[in-house]
């Protein structure tokens, strides 16, 4: 039966990518090729996904070379902007960038505004602590204060782990109008424009804990810093591209052929990430 | 994205009001502080800056210039990291205050400095001949003179000095503006951006906009007492030196 | 060696010193075009302020004119920036790799952030040209009309220019403003001074050979840009000066009487 459906998907896929390589592309495609260039969206700071050497302009990772892949595909160059939690969404949706490969986890609420691939990797979340804090679990941070990136979903993974281990009681807790900004239940939380500015935070004592990603935080960690003893929130990062466009059904043509036919792995195998 | 208008994106703004009652409350209370730092140093150094001892005047001038010709981002940017890095981290919102009080200190301390000038040389004259020394001098004679010409530049340094609460942002703030952008790019509160830039620009109006129209005011009214003066005495404008926003001395 | 002598070594990188250089460049640029703007813009906006009284349609323009300044006098730039960021549409030329940035969302992005910067400053610049004007004697306006001038005429050929000459050194402090006010964009796009020193701040470690962000790399990258801003505007501020005492020896106005 599995490999029924296995191979039904490869097939699928296959279709998929016959399709997308067939002379009409869809037009939305059709119109890249023509301008001559691929524009992503890409983390800079994520060493294995997206790292940027800030004076070389040299970008490397997972993310970038599947970027890169695709824009091969469509024998277009490629443009990669910086982009971070809080800015990526707003780029796609004002048509600055045709895709988004950033580290961006797949939610329902995230796809009910934007198309995602499927997942190209996943994470989870964990958190960084100063070694010296005594901070060891999940239940020591009660009360603490929590670092986060705005336009993240982090803070959200944490307290839902908190209340899932039982170190806070939220009894009428919905997710849907958690805000990081507002909520003081067993941990607070503070929001910072992008990364370094949490690890500076950290640093400084403004925050007890750095959360997020555990692939971002391998870049934040050093010797006087430690990861808690808690890793949650599996987050599946897909392809970001606008909602209904038609690259998103290309894009996904050929990031679950890579998925089945083992070219992903290589890529993560190639990124350290395995 | 959700559209500007719709009534689901001012519904996610009204799920979320606390979060910007939060940040206005933030943003007023960190003004609040600051104002009265960036006063209490203004009315230092003004004083050193039209004082007669020399070192005083150049020391006035230094902070002056090295702060009215820097950036307030760069400023606070440079405190609160060289603070976090000596491990000796005050704190964001600390951090803010100071930087704000600082910076607008040293445009509060121009404007007590040409209040003061505004006053005829006389006046200090007469004062000395009474027998009054710098300090009564400056608190009986000088200053509650020179306050309606000082008044209207430093409710205009007030209003600025609330806008730039917003360099707060850079360092991960709990402003108003910080707390706008992290909702509007938020996991689950996203997508609202028209209604929620709407909202945080009103709050920034509603406080700022009386503030403005009353130093407009109050200037209004000096430049028309000014004109009567000239019309009495019609020997040429009475020189007064007086700063505007966006100007410098 | 110490702390600091990789923190100066840092920065003596041609690599480092040359990206941050760059950016003074962006810094300078922007700021100019956001003032050059801001007066043509400014001019409008006070001349209908001051003087749309007389016809209807023209007090509406009035109405929009004030609204437009005391809106953006009363809300901070970085809010500006951020609506500019979602709504500002930008013209399809510029979508395109130029100007030595790294992307054409890039450029995008520098377009909407000097947008919202120009916007700004636009209505700052109205109010000092309304002083301006205001200096004007109502007699030129008079002899103006006594040549037979009509309104536009009196307004290019008369008032405007001795408005303009009456605040030159009001405006030409507003490009240190306005300087200072671009660190602003440091929060939304990599491009300018601020961004590109915070970029390097981030990575000090990297770049320092050390392997940590010690308090010295702050001082000296921080101060750096500190001591670029301080050393362009000071310039600016010391012309400013000179200029102010050159009219007060020889006023140009002429006084009513």
């Amino acid at each position: 039966m599995k490999k029924i459906v296995v191979s039904l998907m490869l097939a699928l896929c296959l279709l998929l990518s016959a399709v997308a390589l067939a002379d009409d592309l869809p037009a939305g495609v059709q119109a890249i090729k023509d301008r001559g260039v691929l524009r992503v969206g890409s983390k800079v700071d994520v060493i294995g996904f997206g790292l940027q050497d800030t004076l070389t302009g040299e970008y490397s990772g997972l993310e970038v070379d599947i970027a890169r892949k695709l824009a091969e595909i469509l024998g277009v160059d490629i443009e990669f902007t910086p982009v971070t939690a809080a800015t990526r969404g707003q780029l796609i949706d004002s048509g600055d960038l045709d895709m988004v490969l950033a580290t961006f986890t797949i939610t329902e609420e995230r796809k009910e505004q934007w198309d995602f691939s499927s997942a190209y990797y996943t994470d989870y979340v964990s958190l960084l602590v100063e070694s010296g804090s005594g901070i060891a679990t999940l239940a020591d941070l009660a009360g603490k204060t929590v670092g986060v990136s705005s336009g993240s979903t982090t803070a959200r993974a944490v307290t839902e782990a908190m209340i899932a281990e039982g170190v806070i009681t939220a009894p009428d807790y919905d997710r849907s109008l958690f805000d990081a900004a507002t909520w003081t239940n067993g941990v607070s939380f503070r929001q910072y424009p992008d990364y370094p500015s949490i690890s500076t935070a950290l640093s400084g004592g403004e925050v007890d804990a750095f959360a997020m990603d555990m692939s971002t935080l391998a870049f934040y960690k050093n010797d006087s810093r430690s990861y808690v003893d808690a890793k949650f929130a599996p987050q599946d990062y897909g392809v970001c591209t606008k909602k209904g466009s038609d690259l998103s059904a290309w894009v996904e043509g050929y990031i679950s052929a890579w998925l089945a036919d083992g070219t992903i792995d290589a890529l993560q195998v190639a990124n350290n990430l395995k | 994205m959700l559209s500007a208008f719709s009534p689901e994106a001012w519904a996610r703004v009204w799920a979320f009001r606390d979060t910007f009652l939060l940040g206005l409350w933030t943003t007023v209370s960190t003004a609040v502080l600051a104002i009265l730092l960036a006063f209490s140093l203004g009315l230092l150094f003004g004083l050193f800056s039209t004082g007669k001892i020399r070192l005083l005047r150049v020391i006035a001038r230094v902070y002056v210039e090295i702060i009215q010709n820097t950036p307030i981002v760069l400023q606070l940017c440079f405190m609160y990291y060289a603070l976090v890095y000596a491990k000796r981290s005050i704190g964001i919102a600390a951090a803010g205050i100071l930087a704000l009080g600082i910076y607008h200190g040293a445009y509060m301390a121009e404007v007590i400095r040409a209040g003061i000038e505004a006053i005829p040389k006389g006046q200090f004259e007469a004062a000395q001949s009474q027998g009054f020394s710098y300090i009564q001098q400056m608190g009986y004679i000088i200053l509650p003179q020179s306050v309606k010409v000082i008044l209207p530049p430093m409710v205009n340094q007030v209003v600025n000095l609330i806008k730039n609460t917003s360099c707060l942002y850079i360092i991960g703030g709990a402003d108003l503006i910080s707390q706008t952008y992290s909702f509007v790019t938020g996991a689950s509160t996203g997508g609202a951006y028209g209604p929620a830039y709407i909202v945080c620009g009103v709050m920034f109006f509603c406080v700022c906009f009386p503030l403005s129209r009353l130093a407009g005011r109050w200037e209004e009214r000096l430049k028309v007492r000014d004109r009567r003066a000239v019309a009495a005495v019609s020997s040429g404008p009475i020189p007064r030196r007086v700063i505007r926003r966006g100007q410098k001395p | 060696m110490s702390d600091l002598q990789a923190s100066l070594a840092m920065i003596r990188q041609p690599a480092v010193l040359q990206y941050l250089l760059r950016g003074v460049v962006f810094t300078l640029i922007i700021s100019l075009i956001a003032v050059l703007l801001g007066i043509l813009l400014g001019s409008v906006l006070a001349l209908l302020r001051n003087y749309g009284t007389r016809h209807p349609v023209a007090r509406v323009f009035r109405r929009i004119s004030i609204i437009y300044i005391e809106l953006f006098r009363n809300t901070p730039l970085l809010l500006w920036i951020f609506i500019c960021l979602v709504f500002c549409p930008v013209p399809s030329f510029l979508n395109r790799k130029m100007f030595g940035l790294n992307s054409a969302a890039d450029v995008k992005l520098l377009f909407k952030a000097a947008v919202a910067l120009t916007l700004f400053t636009s209505s700052v610049i109205a109010e000092i040209i309304r002083g301006g004007l205001n200096s004007v004697a109502e007699g030129q306006f008079e002899a103006g009309h006594a040549q037979g001038f009509n309104m536009v005429q009196i307004m290019v050929y008369i008032v405007l220019p001795q408005a303009y000459r009456n605040v030159i050194p009001t405006l030409l402090s507003q490009v240190i403003t306005t300087i200072k006010d671009s660190s602003y964009l440091a929060n939304v796009a990599v491009i300018e001074l601020m961004a590109r020193t915070k970029t390097i701040m981030s990575a000090a470690g990297r770049y320092n050979g050390t392997g940590t962000i010690h308090v010295s790399d702050v001082f000296v990258l921080f101060g750096l840009a500190a001591l670029i801003y301080f050393v362009i505007n000071f310039a600016l501020s010391c012309a400013v000066r000179a200029m102010q005492k050159r009219m007060k020896r020889a006023p140009v106005r002429p006084q009513t009487t």
